[in-house]
């Protein structure tokens, strides 16, 4: 006894400061495919979070009428593009001649592709860049990297902009599904007996009420719908797969030795369940996660094919795909490229799953 | 064990009346009515006239409050009663419509689940037993790679190769036009030819999941002291991998099993309106745009009773596996 | 444990009434007998839905001859009569040359539609009990002609059902020469007399008769039936009767008169001597062995047959030999083709891949891959694409009894604001065309000259709003205006339906023109149904959609008419309504159309719709298909429209 609490009382040793996170931090860095997974999501992040930046018609910065305006803010909301240039000068959109016009000293710093997601860039746009080509014409080339749309949106464009909701879209919903789901799953797996026997009944109903159900009224109740209410109606029903899992191993877990050491020890029930329990059950249910993940960008594309998407003013992958599909023979760049962004999004998130569930998994992690 | 099925079975006609009566106010409340498609004719000149359109109202009792209805629906369901289709496309009972529907749906999920389980176990033992090795990696990303195709787009290229560029298998239906003039094994072969398509198109997707599912809990069990003691008793790593730890593995395969029973009802609404398949799942989404309550009632009824039949189903095999897990 | 043993119980119990209550519903067959189907009959009392129980129609022919002074109608014998249309005439090449045409602009169009028109001859030879492969792309939801409500249903009952009346390639009603031999009418046009010919037969045998007519008139007004009939018993609106007085003769009487009677009779019949008795036993229509059997087998009295129905797949259609010889003499003009097959195919990728790969004769294409898809080398190695403009038009209705556009010039600001040539030509790729109105200027009752289109001119826009008072107050980039003491900012809600990418596109282009002038159009998309649901109850700001007109323009005060059923955005004008008034009962042509011409120049000024295009139809037909030409709505539903299609020799 007494020597346990000297233990305790000695400083610290570096390897037994690494906590559970550290750990496995440290032995997910070791897998490449995983790591290579993460930097792609993360280079991903960026891109979203840089896209007005990287291609755009709105200048990032401009000096005009005496003022420094950020008018490519408006790509993030429409409402913060600075009202000078839209209701003010009525600019339409078309920066660069209006800017010389109005204003012989304005200056701007574009965007390295000056191009839009929305619209298509017509000849008198930019001084010395044509208009975008139509339908069959818009094969990708130096001018479009990855071609035009059948009315000449510049695909580069629309795919870049529309990482932004792509990487959202799924990792928002699986939060809310995650949530949900590991925290009911717990109690329900932990305390058993009569709030299992609810909460196991709330799991069913939830499971038997259709998904297509609830969009359609959630949508219909909500006065302007937009992407982020199929987001939340995606984690809000996505859960009960993860919460049944859950459940399982939590009553699994429960009977091992360590949980009794740990009541023994006097940790109460919350610190048991998700400090204890659930790094050991973990893995199981990293799995159901990372592929909802990638799954909800499929189901938001899947309500859009079923025409139960959400505001025409988002670009987002799926609608590019969906527009790819009407013309797969003849235009393949507007199935291929969104296509491509869809799967290598989808297999980075895989094994970044994967990743997480081997390094966090003490038993399988030496191996 | 029998007493427990018992109370399940009991719990869950609650569960079910409690699943009806929320879908049911959901459905009524959303915006719109079983008319709102129906007085949609194709000519401006021919609609319902009010007259009309009263008498459907009270003949469905759309003019009394939704709990009122649900009262109506509950009491014909008592009485063994479904109703029937209230739009024009189809006013048969609810039995007939969802009957005839039902078959073609199982035919293809059930194949496909079959086919996904005798693909998927043996690639899940593969990469259990090779863990790391660049033949699993290979296999792994394959499968992300098929995982993430979109069905649609996988589903028109193969029907471009396939059925236009090759001509062997039929673009789309489900039987050709002689079906009825066929022998039977012509019957069999024309059904045949008529799934391949379809069938792949809903398999490639899931092999990832399941695969990597055997794998992740193929990897926790071989960690297990009583392998490492089948194993030390000379037990072949094969006979360990395969008898020993894949037999633990099951129960979460097993609860897996539970909760796809009612996906094998519910069908693909994507693949059934690419390959014009009278299924389920197209029923399903053409009702809901329609409106029409007695059918996706009686959908969401069979949906509800399947998935708890399904969640029962794992939790007793889960008591049948693992002598650990007790029911009293 | 009793607990557990009573749930068992109840799950026994309901498992057991679930069995027989599935027993029952197969059986409800009538194994009445004679004697009590004729009590059930009067029991049903067939004339219960008469509009007008107290009106007494003459006792017989001769009293109402005596009354009336009758002037003939025009009958036509479709097929017949188009062969006497093409004597003289020449076509501009060879079906063969026609096919090589890549069509690049309307002429072309024209060239293969002109060279397409000959019938079969010794020059150009028919296959001989062709077969055509027609495609729907949704299935037909009942093959008994009353209930009909799908596109598809509405081929089936055009291709086998029989009806007095029909419309010409012109969209003018005539008598149907097939079915028909004289249609006289009196002289106000308020009782209209036809002889049916004597050589009709149902396809099991019995004769046709003018009880048929009267027949099924009083089933489709039937107060226990009508719930069954989506389309059809308003079609027979300000009918008073129909009655037959002898085997081939009946009589309508119409309420008022009117130019529009003539359309009245142009619904399809059902034989009385099996129905009467069927129905009086089963008004469902649905459950009872004849109607079942009736669903798969019907009893038809046009030239076709069905042979075989499999659900939401395919239905095969006879030719019926019954129709056209009798006693070993042919009666009728034989139809072209021995057996149309039509195969349901909902994707529309599904649908044009079928097409090319030659397993289609015939497919609608859809206007986004009319110049991509549908125009690769492996699309015209079997198939030729043809287009014809149709009557019907695209438009933005706009919600009169809102803040936004209660007032006229707001409403033609935005027409003057919207870019059209980024919609026709970008959008659209020039497939269809610019519209003005509701109505086609081609069409006898759009105003002649035609009256000019809107121009995009953001000048005169920005003049109007500012008239009508909005103006941007407070400089945050939205024009406002001051109404009842609060400021409303111009920001609203364009409504259009989901799944079309073509409307969203629009609705994108028309969002941004708009921005242009401060105002804030949010495009929405909506499921049909809630579409529909909250254009019906006027809950809106804008709404994209279209309207497709037929032969006259007398439903449209359906849409334009105050309180109208389908006016959506609360439009009224009661000028407009007088001119409607006026046109329905206006016989002479010449002074009707003026009336509709008035209608459509003040909906050009008050613009309760800004219309966007008229569509254009668009087919593809295999290169050995031969003799079909479009009417306004499109290339059937009239005469003899499918009936002149037939199918070149293979070569």
């Amino acid at each position: 006894m007494s020597a346990v609490q000297e233990l305790a009382e000695q400083p610290i040793k570096p390897q037994q400061s690494l906590g559970f996170w550290a750990t496995s931090w440290r032995h997910y860095r070791k897998r490449k495919f995983a790591m290579a997974g993460l930097i792609y999501v993360i280079f991903l992040g960026l891109v979203a979070i840089f896209s007005p930046a990287i291609v755009g018609t709105k200048p990032i910065v401009c000096y005009y009428k005496g003022n420094i305006y950020f008018p490519a803010m408006g790509y993030y909301n429409p409402s913060w593009e600075n009202a000078i240039f839209t209701t003010g000068d009525h600019f339409n959109n078309r920066y660069e001649p209006n800017l010389k016009q109005n204003d012989p000293n304005s200056w701007a710093i574009w965007p390295l592709i000056r191009q839009d997601p929305i619209e298509r860039v017509q000849a008198d746009w930019f001084e010395g860049q044509p208009a975008n080509p139509l339908s069959i014409e818009g094969n990708p080339s130096g001018q479009h990297y990855f071609g035009t749309s059948s009315v000449g949106v510049d695909v580069f464009a629309q795919l870049v902009h529309g990482t932004r909701v792509a990487l959202l879209v799924g990792f928002v919903s699986m939060a809310i599904a995650s949530v949900i789901g590991i925290v009911i799953g717990a109690v329900s797996g932990y305390y058993g007996g009569w709030v299992d026997f609810i909460l196991s009944r709330f799991i069913e109903i939830i499971l038997c009420v259709p998904t297509l159900i609830l969009v359609i009224a959630l949508l219909a109740m909500v006065v302007s719908p937009s992407i982020w209410q199929v987001v939340f109606v995606i984690g809000l029903t996505g859960w009960t797969g993860i919460a049944r899992l859950t459940r399982a191993e939590f009553m699994k877990l429960k009977q091992i030795e360590y949980v009794a050491a740990a009541k023994a020890m006097g940790a109460g029930p919350l610190r048991i369940m998700f400090v204890h329990i659930l790094r050991n059950a973990l893995a199981p249910i990293l799995v159901p996660i990372s592929f909802g993940i990638a799954g909800a960008i499929f189901t938001e594309s899947a309500l859009s094919f079923l025409g139960i998407g959400a505001d025409s003013q988002t670009p987002t992958w799926g609608d590019v795909l969906k527009e790819g599909q009407d013309h797969i023979r003849s235009m393949w760049w507007l199935s291929f490229f969104p296509g491509l962004a869809i799967f290598t999004t989808v297999l980075a998130y895989n094994l970044i799953g994967e990743g997480i569930q081997e390094a966090t998994d003490p038993r399988t992690r030496d191996v | 064990m029998l007493t427990y099925i018992a109370r399940r079975l009991f719990i869950g006609v609650f569960t079910i009346l409690a699943v009806t009566c929320l879908v049911y106010g959901l459905i009524r409340n959303m915006p719109g009515t079983p008319l709102t498609q129906m007085t949609e004719t194709a000519n401006v000149r021919q609609m319902m006239d009010e007259r009309q359109q009263e008498e459907l109202m009270k003949q469905y009792h759309l003019d009394k409050h939704w709990i009122v209805g649900y009262g109506y629906w509950l009491g014909n369901v008592f009485q063994g009663d479904l109703g029937r289709g209230i739009n024009f496309s189809d006013r048969r009972r609810v039995t007939t419509i969802i009957g005839t529907r039902l078959p073609n749906t199982l035919k293809l999920t059930v194949t496909s689940l079959l086919l996904t389980y005798m693909l998927c176990i043996p690639m899940g033992l593969y990469s259990t037993a090779k863990n790391a090795t660049p033949g699993e990696r290979t296999l792994a990303i394959t499968l992300y790679i098929l995982y993430a195709l979109p069905t649609f787009v996988a589903a028109i290229y193969l029907n471009l190769f396939f059925a236009v560029k090759l001509d062997w298998l039929p673009l789309s239906g489900m039987t050709s036009e002689n079906y009825s003039s066929l022998s039977t094994l012509g019957k069999t072969w024309d059904v045949l030819k008529h799934v391949i398509l379809p069938i792949t198109c809903l398999t490639y997707g899931s092999l990832a999941y399941y695969t990597r599912f055997i794998k992740a809990n193929m990897l926790e069990t071989i960690q297990q002291d009583y392998i490492r003691t089948a194993l030390a008793k000379g037990v072949s790593p094969r006979r360990a991998l395969v008898v020993h730890a894949f037999r633990n593995s099951l129960i979460p395969l097993l609860t897996l099993v539970g909760l796809t029973l009612p996906a094998l009802l519910a069908g693909s609404v994507i693949l059934e309106s690419i390959y014009q398949w009278d299924g389920i799942g197209r029923l399903f989404i053409e009702k809901i745009s329609q409106r029409d309550y007695p059918v996706i009632m009686g959908l969401v009824l069979m949906f509800s009773v399947m998935t708890l039949i399904g969640q029962l189903l794992a939790d007793v095999l889960y008591a049948v596996v693992d002598p650990r897990i007790t029911y009293s | 444990m009793t607990v557990v043993r009573g749930a068992l119980g109840i799950h026994l119990f309901f498992s057991l009434l679930m069995l027989t209550a599935l027993v029952g519903c197969t059986s409800g067959a009538s194994d009445l007998s004679p004697e009590e189907l004729k009590q059930a009959i009067e029991e049903f009392n067939f004339d219960e839905g008469l509009p007008f129980p107290d009106f007494t129609p003459p006792a017989t022919l001769e009293e109402l001859d005596s009354a009336n002074k009758w002037s003939d109608k025009t009958v036509v014998d479709p097929l017949p009569h188009l062969d006497e249309e093409l004597k003289d005439f020449k076509p501009p090449m060879t079906p063969a040359e026609a096919c090589e045409i890549r069509p690049k602009d309307d002429a072309d169009y024209k060239k293969i539609l002109q060279s397409m028109r000959i019938q079969p001859s010794k020059e150009n030879p028919a296959e001989q009990d062709a077969s055509w492969v027609h495609h729907e792309n949704g299935d037909v939801n009942s093959l008994n002609p009353l209930r009909m409500s799908s596109v598809g249903d509405f081929f089936y009952v055009y291709i086998c059902g029989v009806s007095a009346t029909t419309s010409t390639i012109d969209l003018e009603s005539v008598g149907d020469g097939r079915f028909i031999k004289t249609w006289e009418g009196n002289e106000d046009n308020t009782i209209q007399k036809v002889v049916i010919r004597d050589d009709l037969t149902w396809s099991d045998g019995t004769p046709i008769t003018a009880y048929d007519w009267e027949f099924t008139y009083k089933v489709l007004l039937h107060p226990k039936l009508s719930v069954m009939f989506p389309a059809l018993p308003s079609s027979l609106d300000k009918v008073k009767l129909i009655k037959a007085y002898d085997d081939h003769t009946f009589v309508i009487f119409h309420e008022m008169s009117s130019p529009v009677n003539d359309m009245k009779l142009e619904f399809p019949i059902v034989p009385k001597h099996l129905y009467e008795s069927a129905i009086a036993v089963d008004p469902t229509l649905t459950d009872s062995d004849f109607f079942l059997e009736q669903e798969i087998h019907p009893t038809v009295g046009g030239p076709y047959e069905v042979t075989q129905r499999d659900r939401n797949q395919r239905i095969v259609l006879k030719r019926r030999e019954s129709f056209y010889m009798k006693d070993g003499k042919q009666i009728q003009a034989k139809p072209h083709f021995a057996e149309i097959r039509m195969e349901i195919i909902e994707n529309p990728n599904q649908a044009l891949l079928a097409m090319t790969a030659g397993k289609l004769d015939d497919s609608q294409i859809s206007a986004t891959k009319w110049d991509t898809e549908a125009n690769t080398a492996e699309f015209y190695e079997k198939n030729i694409k043809v287009k014809h403009i149709a009557w019907s038009e695209g438009h933005i209705a706009w919600n009169t009894e809102t803040p936004y556009f209660n007032d006229s010039r707001t409403r033609r600001a935005m027409s003057h604001a919207i870019d059209y040539d980024a919609i026709i030509n970008g959008i659209m790729k020039g497939i269809h065309e610019q519209a003005n109105g509701p109505f086609h200027p081609s069409a006898w009752f759009a105003p002649q000259p035609s009256l000019p289109m809107y121009d995009t001119d953001l000048a005169k826009s920005r003049e109007l709003l500012t008239e009508a008072g909005w103006t941007d107050s407070d400089s945050d980039g939205i024009l406002d205006k001051e109404i009842d003491g609060k400021k409303v900012a111009f920001s609203f809600q364009l409504m259009h339906p989901a799944g079309s990418p073509v409307s969203e596109q629009i609705a994108r282009q028309v969002s941004n023109d708009l921005g242009k002038l401060g105002i804030k159009a949010e495009p929405r998309q909506f499921e049909w149904t809630v579409l529909q649901d909250k254009a019906r109850s006027h809950n809106f700001d804008a709404l994209m959609a279209g309207w497709g007109a037929g032969g006259d323009p007398f439903s449209t005060d359906n849409i334009y008419g105050t309180g109208a059923p389908r006016n959506y955005g609360q439009y009224s004008n009661p000028e407009v309504d007088k001119l409607y008034k006026l046109g329905l009962a206006e016989l002479d042509r010449e002074k009707r159309a003026k009336h509709y011409h008035d209608i459509a120049k003040i909906l050009y000024e008050d613009q309760p719709y800004t219309w966007l295009y008229y569509r254009a139809d668009l087919y593809g037909f295999n290169k050995r298909m031969r003799g079909y030409q479009f009417s306004p709505t499109g290339p059937w539903f009239y005469e003899p429209g499918a009936f002149s299609v037939w199918k070149a020799q293979s070569e």
